[in-house]
């Protein structure tokens, strides 16, 4: 469905935030996972048209997004990892404004609509609030109302979990994962349990590259064998970053749990981990880590 | 700690854009003010310590901007950057926190206003300003200007914009705040009278002391204390931290002290977030269930989307427009500046001439320079706020990916941009009922109001198109204001002669002088601007199809990404749009082009002054040439309102006066009229340049002296309103006035196309025109021979119009009919008038007539103006009897008063017969409030009839020969005035009003821009002619006494009426000397001849009951006398000289009548010499009140201390 191909950008300041990216999505929900500064944001900014890219193609469906924005437009709902909102204006007047906007133009469905989007992302109890006036998750939940409005047939959601709590990020995903079955749903984030949850595809981007692409599951199978962790006082730690690939480190009651990769077990001592996503998350960054040392 | 946050605003602020492009502001600001303001060609250095205050005094108002946009970045930079988390959660010390950025925001803007001294200097450096004069460089005196003036003033305005800024965080509200406190200045220094302001109503005195101390930017008091300062104190003297002033700065120093104690006491350092208010409240109900289901709605309705969406988007802008309290605060202060300018129309003051707030007035007051410049200044700020108000809130990633279309966002802005004006409109207009109503004014104008929509409107409507141009195009909101605010004021008529951007066709949403009244409406300048209008409309569509394509949506696209887009946005329907406004663009350009540069020549000013100094060079060699005088002028003038158009044939009697025969002639005419016929009874015409209007006549046989012959023209003039508007030679299609002397041929070297101005003569290679000669040596010269500067003629005319209007000219109505649906009207003068006095008028009039001792008198006005008719009927009346009485009859049977049409700026204006008032003087004046002195219009109307005494009968002998000539005319018609006054308004009233005069003699003279000279060698100077005029006919009355002076002005008239020889104003003294009595010749003298002034005042005063019921008064008077020079360095002179001395009587009688009901208990000359003299004066009756000099004998700046209300001792 969304094909990116060769997609590459650089910004005035000289920073390269995507480098020859290529993707296929299909329908359902993919994710993309990267570190802060990876170049989530600016890809996602410039699928939903709000940016040129240096080079590359994005076609949706056939369609060529960089020709004809305004087709692509109006399928698209796009959730802004940053946005604002406009002051002295309620939750449901903004919400129908933009619903205006998107094009919905028949007064009853556009009503029913806006309805259920703020009873779904739990904001119709404040529905008359002015929304400069909400906090940042319920602020955010008003980002995902406004970006399912109308029929997209992609939605583009970039950090959309930030700031909500547990609840209302459960909420978000079934949500998602409900509607997310007959559409494109790209997500991005740095957070692994959010693509473990949710993704039947995903991307590792770093550094403006796509660092490995796949199904979550194989992904991670493809680890099995290769994860070890012990417990450890922190002065080590650097010890076994000089021979193997640490994947994480975590503090445990003043020690350090300390996962690495390794073939055989490296040690006496390290246990055999069944492995995570994160597990691959680490292990592609690292990658990419050694990389650069290496140039 | 303060040190390194300093030290952090000094960075931040040095390295914003703002910071450099104030620098670079008012650097060249202060380049361009030097050795403009104050005036002083000659006598005050550019770089006097004067020059220096009055120049950064005035751009000191200016600081308020650039402290308002520092001050803005300063206070709102963490909540517009998002960091006030970050600033405010650091452990500084809110007080040192707010100290560092007051002061960081002060000495940037200091340093930035700093600039402007440097310009200055930069400006006297430069060897063009060698040609002023300038003193020596004394860079201390800039410092000390900054020092007293600026800095304090910086320092209030900067503690004021502060605590807006700290207070309120909000940026619009800064900016409100900014713009109010100098609007509200110049508002109030219109109230005040400040000096600053051109025209303003002088103020009372109470209300100046209060101006003078409260006034932020201490202009008030700085002006006080140097109003009566002479060139030479000017130069040398530095504004005094003294009196007034000093408290002043004081004022404003603790002023702005407890202001920033109130921010520290009020400011509370909290991020004040917008979830912060309602966070503790838990807003989740959990448990819940969902009833409604999310159903995808595929956006495609009946209606059409777009549409929809422009309604929706526009009444989201409008909405935020009116939610804003900013914005509401603009309307409100826009309401109070646009009350006050109306208001000032019709507010009485005892020397004001206040106008009634007819429709025409309120609107025109505002109309043209104030709605105009607020509205851009407005529309400016806004379509900045506008434009990115998406992506200052950071709503943009969100409704730019959504599919609606550019249109709806484009259009909603515009259309929201263009409601600001238009709402703007409808306040004057609210205003402006209200203020009829508050004046009980009840004669309204629904239409008129209605008319400013599209007059005042279309041109706003304009510039917000090419606001949001540049909004658009710019990469940032403040570029984007300060470049279109720079292209609108480069761009504009004012600054034509720096920019030399002159041609009206390249001034933007601007056109010809536009101006409306009640007798000629649109008229003047209508239908040009109609043009101009649909000229600019298409230009403008054509802005805003391009603002369209290049709308921003997303971010980041380089501009080259955009402009390819842009032809993609923009679409077929667009550029045949496009198309289509090109189209009327060239047309109406064509058409306006075709009227201005074809149909009338239109020069610019310097292809006209290059064409004056042309003509000098090549037909000053004529100008000694023998040539015949003009005796008699024969017209027929043809008026048609209706096409703008004249034609006039005539004939003139040329005779030959000279000793020799005259071989050839030259002969001018204007070059912007038709020049059907011009004929010479016996002679050829042997060359004629067209460019000049010049033909030259060689005559077949000579013209023998004393031998006559005709000249025949037939001219025409079809006027379009699109150039050379004059305000004397205009037809229309109602107030027609043609002073079209100047359209008549004129024989040989016109010296008045010659260049004047000095400079302008030095850049083409001519030399300076030489000075006037010394009166004295003009008229010994030239004893016996002196001439008129124009030629006496006969004159008659038969005077056509169109049916429903009555044309005047000068001279008597012999015969008057219509024929073929056209007014005729024959007009013959009985005794010879000159030929600069021959003008017709032509205008739909009601008549008024009467008869006054044989000579019939005929008001003719405005059908609606005919209020002040009675008041003026009696005031011709009056003038008639005093002058005829004391001077010599009227010479004629008729006199006319017409109203002259707005726009001819007349307030007065003679010629034999006839007199012009004004359509917005006297005709309008409203004299029914009771704080008028004197009745205006009556005192208008008796000074123009004076005029046909003094002016007409009595007139000076050439003016551009013979200094003084206007004391002849004016001062002698201010005598008369005054004497008529006196007698219908009692003499303390007219006391009063000498007074005035005084005052303004005094700061008259202290703006001299040359020398001052004495009375009898003035030339054009109104504070001489008028002013000190009044003064001194008024203390020589008192002198001398009435009879006796209109005894010498008899003499002079009886001895100098043409055709004899034309008087000077030397003859005035003379005839003053013959009825004086010898010792009181020297004050004559002294009037006259000499500057001398006095400081007078009493010293100590005191008063007793005798014991024999009596009373005795003990006074001293303190007394200096100086003689000045023209720069107004004075020398003492001994003070040994008669001083009047006046008592008074407490009580409500009449104050200089001494009978029992009158006040006057005692007024006599006593003897006084020395620094101070004593008197002891014994009264039957109680005195309460002791006055030095009540008739202004003694010319002096402050008469304050010749007054004493005595206390019993
Ligand atoms: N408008 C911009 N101008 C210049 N550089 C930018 C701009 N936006 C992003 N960058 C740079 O591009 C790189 C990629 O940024 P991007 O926002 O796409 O990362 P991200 O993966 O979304 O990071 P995060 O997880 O923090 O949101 C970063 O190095 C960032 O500094
Ligand atoms: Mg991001």
């Amino acid at each position: 469905m969304l094909k990116i191909s060769n997609l590459t950008k650089t910004y005035s300041n000289g920073v390269k935030a995507l480098d020859d990216v290529s993707l296929e999505i299909g329908l359902g929900m993919f994710g993309l996972l990267g570190p802060n500064g990876a170049g989530k944001s600016t890809l996602m900014r410039t699928i939903a048209t709000l940016q040129d890219a240096d080079h590359g193609d994005i076609t949706f469906g056939g369609l060529n997004v960089c020709e004809s924005p305004t087709a692509l437009r109006r399928q698209l709902g796009y959730l802004p990892q940053e946005f604002g909102l406009y002051p002295r204006i309620s939750a449901y007047d903004l919400l129908n404004h933009l619903a205006v906007l998107k094009g919905i133009s028949h007064k009853a469905q556009r009503k029913e609509q806006v309805a259920a989007l703020l009873e779904q992302t739990n904001l119709y109890d404040v529905r008359k609030r002015a929304v400069s006036g909400f906090s940042g998750g319920m602020k955010q939940r008003f980002g995902i109302a406004q970006a399912l409005l109308g029929d997209p047939k992609l939605v583009i959601v970039d950090e959309p979990t930030a700031g909500l709590d547990p609840e209302e990020r459960n909420r978000f995903h079934n949500m998602l994962s409900e509607i997310g079955e007959n559409i494109v749903v790209v997500l991005s984030t740095h957070i692994v349990e959010d693509v473990r949850d949710l993704c039947t595809k995903m991307a590792i981007l770093g550094d403006g590259r796509i660092l490995l692409k796949g199904h979550p599951q194989e992904l991670v199978k493809r680890l099995e064998g290769c994860v070890w962790s012990k417990t450890m006082p922190k002065e080590r730690i650097p010890h076994y970053r000089d021979q193997h690939t640490v994947l994480s480190t975590q503090l445990l009651a003043g020690k350090v749990q300390v996962r690495l990769l390794a073939t055989d077990c490296p040690e006496d001592g390290f246990n055999l981990e069944a492995p995570s996503l994160e597990d691959v998350y680490f292990e592609a960054l690292s990658r990419l880590e050694a990389a650069k040392v290496a140039l | 700690m303060i040190n390194q946050l300093l030290q952090f605003e000094w960075r931040y602020h040095t390295r914003q854009i703002s910071f450099v492009v104030a620098i670079l502001v008012f650097g060249a600001m202060g380049f361009a003010i030097n050795g403009r303001v104050g005036g002083m060609e000659t006598s005050v250095n550019i770089n006097s310590p004067y020059s220096i205050a009055h120049s950064l005094g005035l751009l000191s108002l200016g600081a308020t901007f650039i402290l308002t946009v520092f001050g803005n970045n300063a206070v709102l930079r963490d909540s517009a950057f998002k960091m006030s988390e970050l600033v405010y959660a650091t452990p500084v010390h809110k007080f040192d926190l707010l100290f560092a950025r007051f002061l960081g925001l002060l000495i940037a803007a200091f340093l930035a206003f700093s600039a402007a001294p440097v310009g200055m200097l930069a400006n006297t450096m430069i060897p063009m300003a060698a040609k002023r004069s300038i003193g020596p460089i004394d860079v201390g005196s800039y410092f000390w200007v900054l020092l007293v003036l600026i800095l304090p003033t910086m320092f209030f305005i900067a503690s004021v914009l502060f605590a807006v800024a700290t207070l309120t965080r909000n940026a619009v509200a800064t900016y409100a705040a900014g713009i109010s406190i100098y609007a509200g200045y110049f508002l109030s220094a219109t109230f005040v009278g400040s000096p600053m302001m051109a025209n303003t109503v002088p103020a009372s005195p109470e209300v100046q002391a209060w101006a003078s101390l409260l006034d932020p930017f201490g202009l008030s008091a700085f002006f006080e204390q140097v109003k009566h300062w002479t060139a030479s104190e000017r130069n040398t003297q530095a504004i005094l931290l003294s009196g007034a002033f000093l408290w002043n700065r004081l004022l404003v120093i603790a002023g702005a002290s407890c202001i920033l104690t109130g921010v520290c006491l009020r400011f509370r350092p909290k991020v004040v977030s917008d979830s912060s208010s309602r966070r503790n409240k838990k807003d989740r109900d959990v448990g819940k269930t969902n009833e409604r289901r999310y159903v995808p709605v595929t956006p495609i309705g009946q209606a059409a989307p777009v549409w929809n969406a422009y309604l929706h988007l526009t009444r989201l802008e409008i909405r935020s427009l009116f939610k804003s309290l900013p914005f509401v605060a603009i309307l409100v202060i826009w309401a109070f500046v646009v009350g006050g300018e109306m208001l000032a129309i019709s507010y009485h003051t005892p020397f004001s001439s206040p106008v009634f707030p007819t429709t025409a007035a309120l609107l025109g007051r505002i109309q043209f320079d104030v709605l105009p410049i607020w509205g851009i200044l407005v529309l400016v700020f806004y379509s900045g706020e506008l434009v990115w108000r998406e992506r200052s809130l950071h709503v943009h990633p969100i409704v730019d990916s959504y599919p609606t279309g550019t249109i709806a966002f484009f259009s909603a802005k515009l259309s929201a941009l263009v409601l600001i004006p238009t709402i703007m409109i409808a306040v004057c207009i609210t205003v402006g009922l209200g203020v009829q109503l508050a004046y009980g004014y009840h004669q309204f104008q629904p239409l008129l109001y209605l008319s400013l929509f599209y007059y005042g409107g279309v041109p706003l409507l304009l510039a917000a198109v090419l606001a949001l141009l540049f909004q658009t195009l710019s990469p940032n909101k403040y570029l984007g204001m300060f470049l279109c605010g720079l292209f609108l004021l480069l761009d504009s008529p004012l600054m034509a002669g720096i920019t030399g951007i002159e041609h009206p066709m390249l001034h933007f949403s601007r056109s010809p002088r536009l101006r409306y009244s009640d007798m000629s409406g649109y008229g003047l300048g209508g239908h040009a601007f109609n043009w101009y209008m649909l000229y600019w409309g298409s230009f403008a569509s054509l802005l805003s199809i391009a603002s369209y394509g290049f709308w921003p949506r997303g971010e980041g696209r380089s501009f080259r990404s955009r402009s390819r887009a842009a032809v993609g946005q923009v679409g077929r329907a667009g550029l045949l749009l496009a198309a289509l406004a090109l189209l009327v663009l060239v047309g109406s350009g064509g058409y306006i082009y075709y009227q201005t540069n074809i149909a009338s020549d239109y020069a610019s000013r310097s292809a006209r002054l290059d064409w004056q100094a042309e003509y000098e060079t090549q037909f000053k060699r004529y100008q000694g040439m023998d040539q015949p005088t003009v005796v008699a002028v024969k017209t027929e003038m043809a008026i048609f309102p209706e096409e703008r158009r004249y034609r006039v044939k005539g004939e003139y009697t040329l005779a030959n006066r000279t000793s020799r025969p005259i071989q050839k002639l030259l002969i001018s005419l204007a070059t912007d009229v038709v020049q059907h016929a011009l004929t010479v009874d016996g002679a050829d015409l042997v060359e004629y340049e067209v460019e000049f209007g010049q033909s030259r006549f060689k005559f077949e046989q000579a013209l023998l002296p004393g031998r006559t012959t005709i000249l025949r023209f037939d001219v025409e003039q079809r006027q379009s309103g699109f150039a050379n508007v004059s305000a004397l030679k205009t037809v229309l299609g109602n107030g027609t006035f043609l002073m079209n002397f100047t359209d008549m041929p004129v024989i040989g070297y016109v010296p008045n196309y010659e260049l004047r101005n000095g400079r302008e003569r030095r850049d083409r290679g001519l030399p300076a025109r030489p000075g006037m000669e010394h009166l004295e040596f003009a008229v010994e010269k030239t004893e016996g021979a002196r001439r008129h500067s124009f030629d006496w003629v006969a004159f008659e005319t038969l005077l056509s119009t169109t049916a429903t209007q009555t044309a005047l000219a000068p001279g008597a109505l012999m015969e008057e009919w219509q024929e073929g649906g056209r007014n005729y009207f024959k007009y013959v003068a009985a005794s010879p008038l000159m030929i600069h006095q021959i003008c017709y008028l032509s205008a739909r009039y009601h008549v008024h007539r009467s008869e006054h001792n044989g000579t019939c008198t005929a008001i003719y006005y405005h059908p609606k103006h005919g209020v002040n008719v009675p008041v003026m009927e009696q005031a011709l009346k009056d003038s008639l009897e005093y002058c005829s009485k004391h001077f010599g009859a009227y010479p004629n049977q008729e006199l006319r008063l017409a109203e002259a049409p707005a726009y001819t700026s007349m307030t007065g204006y003679t010629v034999p017969y006839t007199i012009f008032l004004g359509e917005t003087g006297a005709f309008n004046y409203d004299t029914h409030g009771a704080d008028s002195l004197v009745d205006q219009v009556y005192r208008t109307t008796v000074h123009e009839v004076a005029h046909q005494w003094w002016g007409h009968q009595v007139y000076p002998a050439d003016i551009s020969k013979y200094e003084g000539g206007m004391a002849l005319v004016e001062t002698l018609a201010r005598y008369s005035e005054l004497m008529m006054l006196e007698n219908a308004f009692g003499k303390s009233a007219v006391l009063r009003w000498v007074d005035y005069e005084r005052e303004r003699y005094m700061t008259g003279r202290a703006d001299e821009r040359n020398e001052e000279v004495p009375l009898y060698r003035v030339t054009s100077q109104q504070y001489l002619m008028y002013s000190k005029g009044s003064v001194v006919m008024y203390a020589l009355k008192e002198l001398l006494g009435e009879e006796a002076i209109n005894r010498a002005l008899r003499t002079l008239l009886q001895e100098h009426a043409h055709p004899k020889e034309p008087a000077t104003s030397l003859d005035l003294v003379e005839a003053l000397h013959k009825v004086a009595p010898a010792d009181q010749r020297r004050w004559i003298d002294e009037w006259f001849k000499e500057i001398v002034l006095y400081d007078v005042g009493m010293g100590s005063s005191s008063c007793k009951r005798l014991a024999d019921g009596r009373y005795q008064v003990d006074i001293s008077v303190r007394a200096k006398k100086h003689r000045a020079d023209g720069v107004g360095e004075e020398v003492p002179l001994e003070f040994n000289q008669d001083v009047d001395i006046a008592i008074f009587a407490a009580g409500s009688g009449d104050k200089f009548s001494a009978g029992p009901q009158g006040r006057l208990l005692h007024l006599q000359p006593h003897h006084a010499s020395g620094q101070e003299a004593f008197f002891s004066i014994t009264l039957d009756k109680k005195p309460s009140r002791v006055e030095i000099d009540p008739f202004n004998k003694m010319i002096e700046r402050n008469r304050a201390d010749n007054f004493v209300e005595l206390s019993q001792g």
